[in-house]
């Protein structure tokens, strides 16, 4: 089961969440992975998004990104680009997680059919079997995956990136029987009579039609079975101009299809205008730039057909889309007429579930062909039948319906455990504040590291993947652009003695000091200065608890070397660009024998750590600043805690000049 | 609050240098807030002493504790009670602390890891200055609220000697230690206020015996103490 609840460090539980992660359907930890990477622990970034999310390989490529959305640092600069850095994460735990795969133990009696094996229900399927049940999935497709595998194209999600979060699932022992339909190879009865629980995941797995006239022209097609069959290596002749009626997400996906299918045009036309058109603002942008027209608020009318073939579409001018209320209900001028040109028209204007496994059985329907369905429970009107995805969501992403695979198995499990499907309650978690407008000022802007993609020109050509992903340099510079939101300074407040150290030298004003120090989560940006310098050692960055303090880490590396150690490095790690040097290491220089330790900030060494490895036998002790730092003033009361440690130092024999600060 | 400064640690190793086990003993009270004696600079002191005495070739054991405030026996007791084979304490806490651990019948030597220098306030952070000394008898509402006893070198009551120079500063004053005159300062505020005219009151000579000079003090609030059944510390 994904692991939702509020993580918890040292018995210190955060009372409010990184935005991100409270945006993101399945509540991942956004920031803890984007911290790991920062921190040169890919593998364990990767652990984190798997904990939430059995499909990380296919998100890190095609997810919606909400978390990007809700991300603070838009407020400075840009937003962190969290999947590309989900995607490097991923990348380079590849072949860890080949050798962690391994089979769930089954442990009780009860079975469970899913039927569907979209991310939907292979989320059920991972969720139950890893609680001990078997799973049996039913998918009507050659292959697994739903429409991941038949309808995204290759370009946006290769076979490559799917295969993984697959293989997964399917080595934890799910029994996937593809070119399988429930309702004609096997009947939903014969499944209840199998299995203990049934999940209906069956997805929109049907395009809904447009009924223009002459819309019967074999050149009229339907975007998914298009889609499905490109992606099956069936691809139908494209014709020189291509219309794509739809100005969704699906519509976006068919268009740039048919450019690397080799039309010369592809023309959308879509009700909406540019603002208000349904697909990815950053789909519509990519598709534009691959020379595709994109012909807004206008409705087609009618195909026009010439000697037997296709020469357009008729247009009327769209009036508004929306009434009121919002709701979609477009109007037209009738008088405005225009013809828009091409030989092939595809209709991409939304999905519809194909519920045909239902016929002769008990499960009822509702409005519109939609299931009758209890959202609290995830039940059907049928005791054992549930039902999760987009055939009770409605059309929406992949990690929406992970979300929702993950609340059914919840309810399954309840269901197989009591006999009763219980109600499953939708984890509220409270999102840290907006950044105040005086920490928007006082946050160091730092530039986006932009994806590397391959230009318009050579993606048009090839359905090879046009992003290229980070290298390990960007993703470490990118995930340094964290915010860190809500895990900065804590106080011990028993011990603190309100004595205003922190109030004074914090570079963003966070800490309030009244009878104790509080710091306000919503401002702190962790750096950790107040941590050096408070004079009752009172204060934590929950960041960084697992890290543990330099000199023990200094002590640890030392007894550890195998060999005497010359020379003690605090370095800061915001230059490094591998995570070799984001690691505590000993390395032989020179004919010296050095002790490197990195910090995110070096101003976070202390008159202690620094003065430790002398009494450890170590000849010099050395700081390294990083070229630019983040904080306002904390190179300088780095200089200065140096300046009293020398003072020390010589006071104690061992000689202050061996200390030296960079 | 009370402040103080670390003392040399050539003077503090002095003290302990024979010694193979000793306790840094912190305050969390005046001594955290002044940086000098909290749990902070306990380490860095116990830290600074395992590197003398490394450099001095002695084999001693430093710990470190910091306890809430040192001049309370229900937070020193425990420590005095729990010293195992530790044959001396450094303290940093003011000298309040010192005596309070021997009173309360530390069986080991209390050593001063600080010199106790004044009642203060902070200027800014990290620069404090005296502004009481604790006379026993305040005169603050005579003096537009700033102290001829603590402010004033001569602790002058009717007015300032003839030693303040043309920008109020005391005779005594260096470039490193700048000393305003008390009673320059007394006018101005005074002048401020609208009350100068009170100063033409002349202050009969001040009874010392409230302050130090009447010999060590103890203050005792009758409707506070506890009856000897009622007491859980034993005095």
């Amino acid at each position: 089961m994904a692991e939702t609840t509020p993580e918890k460090t040292d018995g210190v539980e955060p009372e409010t969440h990184a935005p991100c992660r409270v945006a993101c359907p399945v509540r991942t930890d956004t920031r803890g992975y984007v911290d790991l990477i920062a921190r040169g622990r890919y593998r364990e970034a990767f652990e984190k998004i798997r904990q939430a999310n059995p499909f990380p390989s296919v998100c890190a490529l095609i997810c919606h990104h909400p978390c990007e959305v809700e991300c603070r640092r838009q407020d400075v600069d840009d937003p962190v680009a969290l999947r590309h850095l989900k995607r490097f994460a991923v990348e380079q735990a590849r072949e860890y997680r080949e050798r962690a795969r391994h089979a769930a133990e089954i442990t009780h009696s009860e079975t469970i059919g899913v039927v569907g094996s979209g991310p939907a229900g292979l989320t059920v399927a991972h969720d139950c079997i890893n609680e001990g049940y078997a799973v049996t999935v039913y998918e009507s497709l050659p292959r697994a995956g739903g429409l991941l595998s038949c309808s995204i194209p290759k370009y946006r999600l290769p076979e490559e990136a799917l295969t993984p979060d697959l293989e997964d699932i399917l080595a934890l022992g799910v029994e996937i029987r593809t070119g399988v339909t429930v309702g004609e190879d096997v009947t939903l009865q014969e499944l209840q009579e199998k299995h203990e629980a049934v999940v209906l995941a069956v997805g929109l797995s049907e395009s809904r039609d447009l009924p223009l006239e002459n819309h019967d022209h074999p050149d009229v097609l339907m975007a998914l079975p298009f889609l499905c069959s490109v992606a099956l290596g069936r691809p139908p002749q494209v014709r020189d101009e291509v219309i794509v009626i739809g100005g969704g997400n699906v519509a976006v996906d068919v268009a740039r299809t048919c450019v690397r299918l080799g039309a010369g045009t592809v023309r959308m036309i879509c009700l909406e205008n540019e603002e208000e058109m349904p697909a990815w603002e950053w789909e519509s942008r990519e598709a534009l730039e691959e020379g595709i027209e994109i012909i807004h608020r206008r409705g087609p009318t009618k195909v026009l057909i010439e000697e037997g073939r296709i020469v357009g579409v008729t247009v009327r001018e769209v009036e508004r889309v929306f009434d009121e209320k919002g709701r979609f209900a477009p109007t037209y001028h009738d008088d405005r007429l225009s013809t828009v040109a091409g030989q092939m028209i595809i209709v991409a204007i939304g999905q519809r579930a194909n519920l045909d496994l239902l016929g002769g059985t008990p499960v009822r329907l509702a409005r519109e062909g939609m299931l009758q369905f209890d959202a609290e429970t995830m039940t059907t009107s049928e005791g054992g039948i549930f039902a999760c995805g987009e055939v009770v969501t409605g059309p929406g992403s992949a990690i929406e319906a992970v979300a929702s695979g993950h609340r059914a198995a919840r309810a399954v499990l309840g269901y197989l455990r009591t006999g009763r499907a219980p109600v499953v309650e939708e984890e509220k978690l409270e999102a840290v504040e907006e950044l105040p407008r005086n920490i928007i000022e006082k946050v160091k802007s730092i530039p986006l590291v932009a994806m590397p993609t391959l230009s318009p020109e050579e993606r048009k050509r090839s359905f090879v993947q046009f992003e290229l992903g980070y290298g390990e340099k960007d993703a470490l510079a990118e995930a340094r652009r964290c915010l860190s939101c809500a895990v900065g300074a804590v106080v011990d407040e028993d011990r603190c003695a309100a004595c205003l150290t922190c109030a004074r030298i914090c570079p963003f004003e966070v800490p309030v000091v009244d009878e104790v120090a509080r710091m306000v989560s919503e401002t702190c940006q962790s750096c950790g200065l107040c941590v050096a310098e408070c004079p009752a050692s009172c204060i934590t960055i929950k960041r960084f608890q697992d890290v543990g303090e330099i000199a023990d880490r200094i002590v640890a590396l030392l007894q550890d070397a195998g060999t005497e150690v010359t020379r003690v490095e605090i370095v800061c790690s915001r230059d490094a660009e591998t995570k070799e040097k984001l690691q505590d290491r000993i390395v032989k220089a020179d004919g010296e024998v050095l002790a490197r330790v990195p910090v995110t900030c070096a101003a976070l060494a202390g008159e202690v750590d620094m003065m430790k490895p002398f009494e450890l036998g170590v000849k010099a002790v050395l700081v390294r600043r990083c070229r630019e730092c983040l904080y306002n003033g904390a190179s300088k009361r780095l200089a200065k805690r140096v300046g009293r440690t020398k003072e020390i130092l010589d006071a104690a024999g061992v000689g202050g000049e061996r200390l030296t600060l960079e | 609050m009370i402040k103080a400064n670390s003392k040399p640690l050539g003077e503090v190793f002095g003290f302990i240098e024979n010694c193979k086990k000793v306790l840094v003993l912190g305050c969390g009270g005046c001594a955290t807030v002044c940086q000098v004696g909290g749990e902070k600079e306990v380490g860095v002191l116990a830290q600074a002493l395992r590197l003398k005495a490394g450099t001095e070739g002695k084999q001693i054991e430093f710990l470190e504790n910091t306890v809430t405030r040192q001049c309370e026996p229900e937070f020193v007791d425990p420590v005095v009670e729990g010293l195992g084979d530790v044959e001396a304490i450094v303290s940093t806490a003011c000298g309040v602390g010192v005596n309070h651990l021997v009173e309360r019948g530390c069986p080991v030597p209390v050593f001063p890891g600080v010199d106790t220098v004044f009642m203060g306030s902070t200027l800014e952070h990290g620069e404090w200055a005296e502004r009481c000394a604790a006379c026993g008898q305040c005169v603050l509402h005579l003096t537009g609220g700033i102290c001829p006893i603590a402010r004033c070198a001569k602790n002058l009551l009717n007015g300032p000697c003839g030693g303040t120079t043309e920008d109020g500063m005391c005779e005594i004053s260096t470039p490193e230690n700048p000393v305003p005159c008390a009673w320059a300062e007394i006018v101005e505020r005074m002048k401020q206020l609208g009350t100068l005219q009170e100063l033409g009151e002349i202050q009969p000579p001040k009874d010392w015996s409230t302050a130090r000079d009447g010999g060590p003090r103890r203050r005792v609030r009758a409707d506070l103490k506890l009856d000897r059944q009622e007491q859980k510390v034993q005095s």
